[in-house]
């Protein structure tokens, strides 16, 4: 491209950072009509911009502002690094035309060369520059003597502690510091382009030069203090009065004496910096003890240090008085930026911006080379176009707040300024178009936005190009004439086949590569949406309650749902499970009322739980003071993270631009909500445990030990004494081996068979709690141990158990849906019953039982042999026998297969044994339970079958020799009778 | 084999363990793995990756049948071990000793968090492709064709138990926790031991160096998602940044940068 109407000079001369460097042809011709909010101590804030401010604040001379006792007046301009205050306080300089004004500006320069000594010094008569006069000598006496003068004295009032011996050498050696330090500063001054990038004050002595002085001379002192004491000094020396307090005075009663009001114009206070309380009770005082002066002060400071250094320390006769002229809007992440390149209007004032610049920077006034199409378009934008202009507005709106590689966006002028700068001076040195910089500038990848991947290797300058210069449509594609291409000189780039095309048509995404979930749209925001701001901000205050809250809730839910991946081991914050375990198994839930994803209420405090979170807006904080010194948890959000909950939980928000909204609501409050969340779970987790009546880590292990003991009681083998019996059986609670409920009690039945059907439910739920890894296999030890230790304290797990409270119904577990307290209620009633069985425990009648089943042992004796003699029994019987001789064959084959029973006299010397050891009624249960066992025993049943069959044979043998002999009495009766 | 940093992404173990030594001082070490595992899975595990890398990055050493946790400058060893200062402070252990290890099956891992703090947005192709160039970078083979699948859904498990990232609909993001990250400025503030530090040329250049990647070599400037997390709301507030001047000033980051600003709200 032909660069000629650019003049890299000219670029360097209009575009200058800081307006006070401009000349004032340059500066009028470049300046850009400023608006802003504005906001005087009796109206409501209204829109307007500079010419309005001039026509209704600078119209009446003295005699009406003393008529209507406007005295005093501060006007503060309060805005971002960069949205217009310095512009706006020296077109004030050069417009306040009264008759009766005059202003006085003290430029950043002058603040940032020697803080108020610059103010000092402009108020003086002498019109020399602050920073010669501070590097003057007279004799070899300079500034720093005088500093040094002044340290003596304070050394003589004891004010500096030092060693006597060492005072001169040390002030000999303060004032090379000093010295060093006032030159260090002018020439930085002097030297820098943009003096918001020197952001403190003039320091004589610098913390870092403490080291030393303290090393060598045993020299201490309050650096910020003697520093004071040094300023003060010096003003004397520079403005022959005192202070600057006086000065001030004076300069004003002089002004008001002749008929004018002086207008005071202070560009950056900021670099006052701690000295600004000096210049705050100049502003105090004035306002509230000198009545009779007329003077106006213009203060320009950043935000945040009007807000957090300025505004409160004013006192509040100056703080009535105080007109505020906002160029930032207020909301919380938008601070930033400049309003009034914001909203509506922004996209015309930011094109008047750049046209602005773009016409005082072309060397020619219009010539062959830059007025064509595409750079003419209502305007000559060369070497840019009105559409690449609008294009990047959009692309900033985009971009704002967003920080990439540590820049971050902020749609101001100076950001404009900047790019454009050096936007042109990149096409002035290459004659390549602007377009092929502005990733560069902006740290952006515009390649992302196209689809295909092939065209992005082969023409990847004509397609950043084509997106830049090029129309976008609503389908998704960018459209590029081919002439502009050839203007650009981009046109030989393209392959043949395309260079025929009158124009080139590519389908972009809407999104960049790496952020697929963020924000699809470039536009504005719709006019419908800015309502919705105005109504959220208003409901936020307490004006409007008419705000849908349904999508704010569901935005609230989604939001916090995302969160759950932050954690481990549970699926969302209602789960009281030891964050630790990986393991998603049984754990105990809180169910929230209404169907939200935690329990929380939004804009309002109502009667809950001390679990609940409230949603509520920061304007409110002030009357939640006494909830939160209560507990109750709260998370205060403004009026812009509100409008993204909405727009997050709204059906009508797109998928995209939901996602979008969800990133940037996460990226400021992520931290703050899971903080929050934490702190939910902390209290359901002290609810529960309130209710319990111990920890829940106690009732887990208490009910699993609880519940694996019984079984060991009915396996007849001892309880856990200590936590690593807890893994000497680790299959203790497999439902295939639990509890055999026929052996228990009758009154026990029930409750045991429902215990048994519970076993996976208990398990599950220990080791969620303490098993680290999949199903157990690591085992977080220490809180294991604790938990034992914890419960041994308190009287062991059937104490815990017994005494544990009602807990309400939310409170379940989340896979069987039981409550926690059912397992405690049905092991209760468990170990009641064995108490009430134990006291009708009788030894004697266990020991004779187990004497009878000893007794049907001894009986057996060696089981082979009394096979062998069954097998005889059984041939005997085989005559006339038949049926005797089958129930025979049935027990000998029982006996056959039947494992030696003189084991079981081993179990029963065990019992027995037991039994002179008894110490509990867990003892005396899992005695009658292992009894019972021993009876159902299948070598028992045997036997006692075999007892059966050996009765009715000799029943039946009885019965048989009986008839027989009755057979043979009545036939020798008969054979008696006959002979007689 | 040498111990890879991904061979076992469960951190709670690690931290379990180390809370284990912490409470029982020096150990034996079958004494350890009886303690902590009732199976032989668990034994096997707890050898195999965690006591291994544990002391791989040094955080635990072996005197004889013993093993004992070794001196640590971040990790808070009294008061409450179950509660998230402990849960912070080992984290951000962690984090340092992952750093300091010169083992490439280790470092190679601190070249995944500079990138990935780097694109603050990515997906399992994308981590697949990091894990890839970093693995490459530090000499590990790696052949083209070869699927990193397993360590990728460790990849994942481990950075989210470090709370790095968040996961929304299958796209992780970048998150780094506040509470290690201000943890590790006030842990190299405190190495610094004077009042003043250079944010540039000392801080950030001790942090990148020792406990966890903040800085774009290559543009110099800080990682997009460390960036993030400095912005938000307090945060430099909390570390009493003295330097940080008044009234929202801009930084220069870097020599062209311009605008940037560590907003404080």
């Amino acid at each position: 491209m032909d660069t000629t109407c650019i003049d890299l000079d000219e670029v360097q001369r209009v575009f200058k950072i800081d307006c006070f460097q401009k000349d004032r042809e340059t500066f009028e011709k470049v300046h850009y009509a400023t608006s802003f909010q504005f906001k005087d101590p009796e109206t409501e804030e209204i829109p307007t911009i500079e010419g309005w401010l001039i026509e209704n604040r600078w119209n009446q001379g003295l005699k009406e502002r003393i008529a209507i006792g406007e005295y005093i007046r501060p006007f503060i301009i309060w805005g971002a690094t960069g949205t217009g205050k310095t512009e706006l306080c020296r077109w004030l300089e050069l417009n306040i035309q009264h008759n009766d004004y005059e202003t006085l500006r003290i430029s950043k320069r002058e603040l940032a060369m020697g803080g108020v000594l610059g103010i000092a010094q402009k108020l003086g008569d002498e019109e020399i520059d602050l920073g010669d006069r501070l590097l003057s000598r007279h004799a070899g006496v300079g500034a720093e003597n005088i500093a040094i003068y002044a340290l003596g004295h304070l050394i003589d009032q004891g004010r500096i502690d030092i060693d006597p011996e060492k005072k001169e050498i040390a002030l000999q050696a303060l004032k090379q510091i000093i010295r060093r330090n006032i030159e260090e500063r002018v020439e930085k001054v002097r030297r820098s382009d943009d003096i918001s990038k020197i952001e403190t004050t003039l320091s004589f002595i610098k913390t870092d030069d403490m080291e030393p002085l303290r090393e060598y001379y045993g020299m201490d002192f309050d650096v910020e203090r003697i520093n004071r004491e040094i300023y003060r000094a010096l003003t004397n020396f520079i403005a022959n009065v005192d202070d600057v307090k006086r000065l001030m005075f004076d300069y004003i009663k002089k002004k008001n004496d002749i008929g004018r009001i002086p207008v005071l114009i202070f560009d950056d206070v900021t670099h006052l910096g701690a000295l600004v309380d000096d210049f705050v009770s100049v502003i105090t005082d004035i306002s509230g003890g000198e009545k009779g002066y007329v003077c106006d002060f213009v203060i320009g400071t950043t935000t945040d240090f009007y807000i957090s250094k300025f505004k409160d320390r004013l006192a509040s006769t100056a703080r009535a008085r105080i007109s505020e002229i906002k160029l930032s809007p207020e909301e919380e992440g938008e601070r930033g930026h400049a309003n009034w390149l914001l909203g509506e209007k922004g996209i015309n004032h930011f094109l008047h911006l750049v046209l602005r610049y773009l016409r005082a920077v072309r060397t020619c006034g219009g010539c062959e080379i830059c007025s064509h199409e595409p750079f003419v378009e209502e305007d000559n934008y060369f070497p840019f176009s009105k559409t690449f202009a609008v294009n990047l507005y959009q692309r900033l709106l985009y971009e704002r707040g967003r920080t990439r590689k540590g820049i971050t966006v902020n749609i101001t002028p100076r950001f404009v300024i900047k790019i454009l700068k050096a936007a042109i001076t990149k096409f002035a040195e290459t004659g390549k178009p602007p377009s092929m910089f502005m990733d560069r500038l902006l740290t952006l990848d515009t390649i992302d936005f196209f689809v295909d991947a092939e065209q992005k290797k082969r023409i990847f300058d004509v397609l950043v190009t084509a997106w830049w210069y090029g129309k976008h449509d609503a389908k998704g594609n960018v459209t590029t004439g081919m002439e502009t291409l050839e203007r650009l000189g981009l046109k030989d780039m393209l392959p043949t086949e395309m260079q025929n095309l009158s124009q080139l048509t590519f389908p972009v995404r809407e999104v960049a590569r790496e952020a697929k979930v963020s924000p699809p749209t470039l536009r504005p925001i719709a006019a419908d949406e800015v309502r919705l701001q105005t109504l959220i901000r208003a409901w936020c205050k307490g004006e409007e309650s008419g705000v849908p809250l349904r999508p704010i809730r569901i935005g609230f839910d989604r939001v916090s749902r995302c969160l759950t991946s932050y954690l481990i081991g549970q699926n969302n914050f209602n789960n009281i499970l030891n964050p630790r375990s990986s393991r998603i198994g049984e754990c105990i839930s809180f169910s929230v009322p209404g169907g939200r994803a935690y329990d929380y209420w939004i804009g309002e405090v109502r009667l809950g739980g001390p679990q609940r979170i409230y949603v509520m807006s920061k304007y409110k904080e002030p009357l939640c003071r006494l909830h939160i010194n209560r507990g109750l948890i709260f998370i205060f959000l403004n009026e812009d993270d509100f409008f993204h909950l909405y727009k997050i939980g709204d059906s009508g928000t797109e998928t995209r631009e939901r996602a979008r909204y969800m990133l940037s609501f996460l990226d400021k409050r992520h931290q703050k909500l899971l903080e929050v969340l934490r702190r939910h779970r902390l209290a359901l987790r002290n609810r529960l445990e309130n209710q319990l009546g111990c920890s829940t880590e106690q009732i887990v292990l208490s009910v699993y030990t609880c519940v694996a003991n019984l079984i060991r009681c009915q396996r007849g083998v001892p309880q856990f004494k200590s936590v690593d019996d807890i893994f000497l059986d680790p299959t203790i609670l497999d439902p295939e081996k639990g509890f055999r409920s026929e052996n228990w009690p009758k009154s026990m039945e029930v409750n045991i068979r429902n215990l048994n059907w519970n076993l996976a439910t208990v398990k599950d739920l220990f080791l969620s709690y303490f098993a680290l890894r999949g199903e157990g296999s690591i085992v977080d030890y220490p809180l294991l141990q604790q938990t034992w230790s914890e419960i041994t304290d308190v009287g062991g797990c059937l104490s815990i158990i017994k005494n544990v409270g009602d807990v309400e119904d939310r409170f379940a577990l989340s896979k069987s849906k039981k409550r926690i307290s059912y397992f405690a209620k049905l092991l209760t009633e468990i170990l009641n019953q064995i108490d009430e069985i134990a006291n009708g425990f009788n030894d004697k009648e266990v020991k004779e039982e187990l004497s009878g089943l000893r007794s049907h042992i001894d009986k057996v004796g060696d089981l082979k042999y009394l096979v062998e003699r069954l097998d005889q029994l059984s041939d005997k019987l085989e005559k006339g026998f038949d049926w005797e001789q089958d129930q025979v064959d049935n027990v000998v084959y029982e006996l056959d297969s039947l494992e030696s029973p003189g084991e079981i006299k081993d179990e029963i010397h065990l019992l027995e044994n037991r039994l002179d050891k008894i110490g509990s009624n867990m003892d005396r249960i899992s005695v009658k339970v292992v009894l019972a066992q021993l009876k159902r025993d299948q070598r028992i049943q045997v036997l006692k079958r075999l007892e059966g069959v050996l009765d009715l044979i000799e029943q039946r043998l009885g019965r048989t020799l009986e008839v027989s002999l009755q057979k043979l009495q009545k036939e020798v009766s008969e054979y008696i009778q006959l002979e007689t | 084999m040498p111990v890879d940093i991904l061979d076992q992404p469960r951190v709670g173990i690690l931290e379990t363990l180390v809370r284990f030594l912490l409470q029982n001082g020096s150990t034996p070490y079958e004494d350890i793995l009886d303690k902590l595992s009732g199976t032989n899975d668990g034994r096997d595990y707890l050898k195999r990756n965690a006591l291994s890398l544990l002391q791989a990055i040094g955080f635990v050493s072996t005197e004889g049948d013993n093993v004992e946790v070794n001196d640590c400058s971040i990790l808070v060893a009294e008061g409450d071990l179950f509660s998230r200062d402990f849960e912070v402070s080992f984290k951000t252990e962690l984090l340092k000793r992952i750093a300091s290890c010169q083992e490439p099956n280790v470092a190679y891992f601190n070249e995944v968090l500079r990138r990935l703090f780097d694109v603050e947005v990515f997906d399992n192709p994308r981590l697949e492709e990091i894990l890839r160039q970093s693995r490459k970078k530090y000499g590990i083979q790696v052949s083209e064709g070869e699927e990193l699948g397993g360590k990728i859904d460790f990849c994942i498990t481990f950075l989210r138990e470090l709370n790095l990232i968040l996961t929304l609909e299958g796209i992780h993001r970048v998150y780094v926790d506040r509470d290690i990250l201000r943890t590790i400025f006030a842990s190299a503030l405190k190495a610094f031991d004077q009042p003043r530090v250079k944010i540039y040329s000392e801080l950030l250049e001790l942090i990148d160096k020792d406990y966890l990647p903040v800085l774009n070599p290559e543009e110099g400037c800080i990682l997009n998602s460390i960036f993030r997390v400095l912005s938000t709301p307090g945060f430099a507030e909390s570390l009493n940044f003295s330097w940080v001047p008044d009234g929202g000033r801009p930084l220069v980051f870097g020599e062209d940068q311009y605008n940037v600003i560590l907003r404080s709200e």
